[in-house]
């Protein structure tokens, strides 16, 4: 047969069905699933295979039940064009149901389909992003891997006779569809919470515009938690406010550049340590005031702070004996360290619409902005270069690359790309990152950092003010960035966090009182659930054995210990976390089970939800709304389709996790 | 042949009965056995969507096939010469031509007047009129006339076509009318026309076929899609395009009997005016040259019986029933093969149809008769004879 004959004659043989393949799931680097699948179905329509005479009537069946306009599935039904088309998505088993039931030929059929679920809400929404109603991704990393998550779709291909019958003796070859590869992150979703948690209340305590966090493992650059809150949830981003949607699901921490401010000294310190320009033992003089080139610049405390060490510069964060490091490294030497640190480029991590920030080419600037760079004007950077580049100051001097993507691995378990830490480059010696940890942890124990300080760990840390400026580029007065980046534990650091606050409007605006308070909040609760054990400073205590005693009297002997203790409930305590014997820091909290009595068990577990209003909604999402909250959907089954009118539990209402809501659904203007 | 024709005109012709010609006869009967088996084929699928019985078109051909098997059995006991009778001849002709009138009455099938519907079957009269108008023709031509003459000879058989095509055309039948004058022309040929005077005729035929093809748009549509199979792949070409899948499909030796798909109805009228092209499928091209094989042998045998038929209106009738077997088997398979534009006209013994079936059977009795009263020839005997 000719190719063109040929090509005919198989199109007019056989019927081809795609078999969507599954998306891959996105879990956290222990297993928690940020993303997956929901079964539901979709109805798929083969226009040549139906009768002249029933497109109408199929037509109007179809845009009837599944409320879609007739004219438009007259349209698709009479196609001459496609031998597939996909008439609606994410359709619910009832309505599949439905459809199948109104028996309207071979020219229709229904097949299975998936819908993402994020389990997790809007924990990570903007890592995460979300996917549009063809399962393709439309932000973050369902967008930017969409090629490894989405796979391949699978076919069946059946012989039929000319109406699109399936011949009883044809043979039917099925193409397996390749499920798409699970994306493995190297955030823990647990971190990642109690980032979001400091976020929000740090946006609401400094009743802020938003705020931004994120937290990095600086021995290896593994990000663990990223967040700009207000975020939104993926499950339903708000789609019909496109401006909306872009600036809640934006990534800011990579996306968006800053002027840092003093956070910034961090880098001038590491850069004139290792350069030698300054010692610890160097001592600096601020008279409130530098004069560069006939130009005064001020430092942030106009009256200055007199003599100083370098420890105590950095304590006071002093603009004028940074600007002084600055002007004597010289442009060539400071700029080396600029760009070693990775400032002016791309951190190559990988996350959607990654900024490189504004680093002016040394050939145009002056000395004056070369001092104002000193303590972090001048210069634009992502939050996420900041803290790539404090990790390697802090980390013993080497510039990892960050990532995020911990593994990819394939629907049979085989992985396919497994990302390792990347070294880049050493940026400064050991001894001058040892140099810088001392000095910031004084920063967080005496200087500006205090309110970073954590009981039993030594942290260190650097406060930042920074002005906004409009868009003219002129400052613009009462607009502040307020942010801090804290690390710990000192010795041996692991956890980096910075947090900006973006405009608080409250009446003292500092990165020491609006940001720092949650960094502190941030890495306690990561070094706790992360195990790192309190060792320095504090008073320590062994911690007794409680078990076998009542919840009240257990609480009262850890509290003689000076220790706090949280309980479930008042019964007699079966284990106690940490356990008996360990030591810890005074004021630690000590986690005490207690026994779940069987009889009890179902009141125990049982926890009440309030029931949420259904009206107007499709079963789809009612369904999705009640499975939410642990309600289970009950629908009348002749009509599944249409709106809910009625439901049998009015909205407000108190009622168990399990409860059966029953919904009466229809189409608007149909009589009861 | 002009001149032998001639020479037997002026001889007192007797007639010496022989023997029956078994060699025709089994070939007659085998290509109606491999036409069964091909259309219970072909018909299978379309039967059980159509009528919920795959054997419904069989069974109906096979009685046809039987009806056919008495008339071809009792005709070859009827002397030919009876249908030199003037009167039954005329009455013959009278008949056929009010049934393909009658024909116009009866409400159409697919846009066309061609049946009277008899319940049990339906009646196609113009199947019937190809043979009554060879009988005719051959009448007309023997009764010493100088067909050399244009006003004498040629255009009496022009009435009688003319006159015979009015109501086919009315039907409206064109293919029909087209089968009635190439045999026409072929008996005329076989007649001792003069050359010129055929070519006049030619002529003639091409205005007038060219004039019916522009009076009716969807015979132009059938044309030009024709000559551009792809300017309308779901219209007016869709069904030599599916004919073209077939015999592709089939290639050089087929997809073996009973695997065709296109048999799924997507070839449209699988089991009639297409049925070669299901053959072509299932047996292929070598399947095909077999059946071309057969029908040849069929026309030699026409020929051969034509030839020695002592008497010229044997002679011509012999030819004139071989001619429309063969005009029809071109047509046919030309037009599944996309040689020819399309028309509708049945493979003869093996397309579905209960007319053309008995009609060609029978057709082929009046031959299997003809042949009885041959001139027996040794191969000795034929050089000294001429």
């Amino acid at each position: 047969m000719g190719p063109d004959i040929q090509r005919r004659a198989l199109s007019q043989w056989t019927r081809t069905t795609t078999i969507s393949a599954s998306r891959g799931e996105i879990l956290d680097c222990e297993g928690e699933v940020l993303a997956t699948n929901g079964n539901v179905f979709k109805v798929v329509i083969w226009p040549k295979q139906m009768g002249d005479s029933d497109r109408e009537r199929i037509a109007a069946e179809l845009s009837r039940l599944l409320n879609l306009d007739y004219t438009t599935v007259l349209k698709r039904c009479t196609s001459e064009q496609y031998q597939e088309i996909v008439l609606k998505r994410q359709i619910d088993a009832a309505t599949r149901d439905a459809v199948d039931a109104l028996k309207l030929g071979a020219g229709v059929g229904t097949v299975s389909d998936s819908k993402r679920y994020y389990p997790m809400g809007s924990l990570l929404s903007q890592v995460i992003g979300f996917t549009n109603v063809d399962n393709r991704g439309q932000a973050g990393l369902e967008l930017s891997y969409d090629e490894y998550l989405s796979g391949t779709d699978g076919k069946q291909i059946a012989e039929t006779d000319s109406s699109g019958n399936l011949l009883a003796y044809g043979t039917r070859e099925y193409i397996e569809p390749i499920n798409g590869d699970k994306l493995i992150l190297t955030c823990s979703s647990v971190m990642e919470s109690y980032l979001e948690r400091a976020l929000k209340e740090a946006v609401e305590v400094n009743n802020a515009k938003s705020a931004q966090g994120i937290i990095m493992d600086c021995r290896t650059g593994a990000i663990l938690a990223i967040s700009s809150q207000p975020g939104y949830d993926p499950n339903d981003p708000p789609r019909s406010d496109m401006e909306l949607l872009n600036q809640l699901s934006r990534n800011r921490i990579a996306a968006d550049v800053y002027e840092p401010g003093s956070t910034f000294k961090i880098i001038t310190l590491s850069a004139a340590l290792d350069s030698g320009a300054v010692t610890k033992n160097s001592s600096f003089f601020c008279p409130g005031s530098s004069n560069v080139n006939g130009e005064s610049i001020h430092c942030w405390r106009h009256a200055g702070h007199g003599s100083q060490d370098l420890t105590e510069a950095a304590e006071n964060s002093c603009n004028c004996a940074f600007m002084n490091m600055a002007l004597s490294m010289g442009k060539e030497k400071f700029y080396d360290y600029l760009y070693a640190f990775g400032l002016g480029s791309s951190t190559g991590s990988g996350l959607i619409g990654e900024a490189s920030g504004i680093v002016t080419h040394e050939k145009y600037i002056t000395d004056n902005d070369l001092a104002r760079i000193g303590f972090g004007q001048s210069i634009a950077v992502t939050p996420l270069q900041l803290c790539s580049a404090v990790c390697a100051a802090v980390n013993g001097g080497e510039l990892h690359r960050p990532y995020i993507i911990d593994r990819i691995v394939d629907d049979k378990g085989a992985t396919v790309f497994s990302a390792d830490t990347t070294p880049i480059r050493r940026v400064i010696s050991e001894s001058a990152s040892k140099q810088v940890r001392e000095i910031l942890q004084s920063v967080v124990d005496n200087g500006t950092g205090r309110n970073c300080k954590i009981e039993g760990y030594a942290v260190g840390g650097k406060t930042g003010t920074a002005q906004k400026y409009d868009e003219y580029g002129r400052v613009d007065q009462g607009r502040y960035i307020c942010s801090f980046i804290g690390f710990a534990p000192v010795n041996d650091p692991r956890f980096v966090c910075l947090i900006l606050v973006d405009e608080p409007q409250v009446s003292s605006i500092y990165g020491s009182t609006v940001a720092a308070p949650f960094v502190k909040e941030v890495l306690e609760d990561v070094l706790r659930y992360s195990g790192v054990k309190p060792t320095e400073g504090g008073e320590t205590v062994e911690i007794p054995d409680v078990s076998g005693m009542s919840a009240e009297d257990a609480r009262a002997a850890l509290e003689e210990l000076g220790l706090s203790a949280v309980c479930q409930s008042n019964d007699e305590i079966i284990s106690q976390l940490p356990a008996a014997g360990e030591t810890v820091v005074k004021g630690y909290q000590v986690m005490l089970f207690t026994g779940i009595d069987p009889e009890d068990e179902e009141t125990e577990q049982k926890s009440y939800v309030k029931v949420p209003d259904l009206k107007g909604k499709t079963p789809l999402e009612a369904y999705d709304m009640l499975r939410k909250l642990g309600l289970v959907l009950v629908t009348e089954t002749d009509d599944p389709a249409g709106f809910c009118y009625k439901q049998d539990i009015s909205p407000n209402n108190v009622v168990e996790v399990g409860r059966e809501i029953k919904a009466f659904f229809r189409f608007e203007g149909q009589d009861e | 042949m002009e001149t032998a024709v001639r020479k037997t005109a002026k001889r007192t012709v007797t007639l010496t009965r022989h023997g029956f010609d078994f060699p025709l006869f089994i070939a007659v009967v085998a290509i109606c056995a491999f036409g069964l088996v091909m259309m219970y084929s072909a018909s299978y699928y379309y039967g059980i969507t159509s009528h919920g019985d795959g054997l419904y078109f069989l069974k109906r051909q096979a009685i046809f096939f039987g009806i056919g098997m008495v008339g071809l059995f009792l005709l070859s006991f009827v002397k030919f010469t009876f249908y030199k009778n003037g009167v039954i001849n005329i009455l013959a002709y009278l008949g056929v031509l009010g049934l393909t009138f009658l024909t116009l009455a009866f409400p159409p099938v697919n846009e066309a007047k061609r049946w009277i519907p008899l319940g049990f079957f339906n009646l196609q009269p113009t199947e019937l009129g190809k043979f009554v108008l060879v009988i005719s023709l051959a009448n007309i031509m023997s009764r010493r006339v100088n067909m050399q003459n244009l006003i004498v000879g040629i255009v009496p058989c022009l009435i009688v076509l003319v006159v015979l095509c009015i109501p086919t055309i009315m039907q409206p039948n064109l293919s029909m009318v087209v089968l009635y004058a190439l045999t026409t022309y072929v008996m005329l040929y076989l007649g001792g026309t003069k050359r010129s005077h055929r070519l006049l005729l030619i002529v003639l035929g091409a205005v007038v076929l060219a004039a019916l093809i522009m009076l009716k748009g969807y015979r132009s549509g059938r044309i030009t899609s024709f000559i551009n199979p792809e300017s309308d792949p779901t219209g007016s070409s869709y069904q030599s395009i599916q004919s073209r899948i077939a015999f592709g499909n089939g290639g050089l030796f087929g997809q073996g009997l009973n695997f065709s798909r296109q048999k799924l109805n997507f070839l449209p009228e699988r089991e009639n005016d297409y049925i070669s092209a299901i053959i072509g499928e299932e047996l292929g091209f070598v399947g095909m040259l077999g059946l071309l094989a057969a029908y040849f042998f069929l026309v030699w045998r026409g020929i051969t019986i034509a030839a020695r038929c002592p008497d010229k209106f044997g002679k011509l009738l012999a030819g004139g029933i071989t001619s429309v077997l063969a005009i029809q088997v071109v047509l046919n398979i030309g037009v599944a093969s996309g040689a020819l534009p399309s028309t509708g006209q049945t493979l003869p013994f093996i397309s579905y149809g209960g007319t053309s079936m008995i009609v060609f059977l029978s057709a082929f009795g009046i031959l299997l008769n003809v042949s009885r009263y041959t001139e027996v020839v040794s191969k000795n005997a034929k050089r000294s004879d001429e």
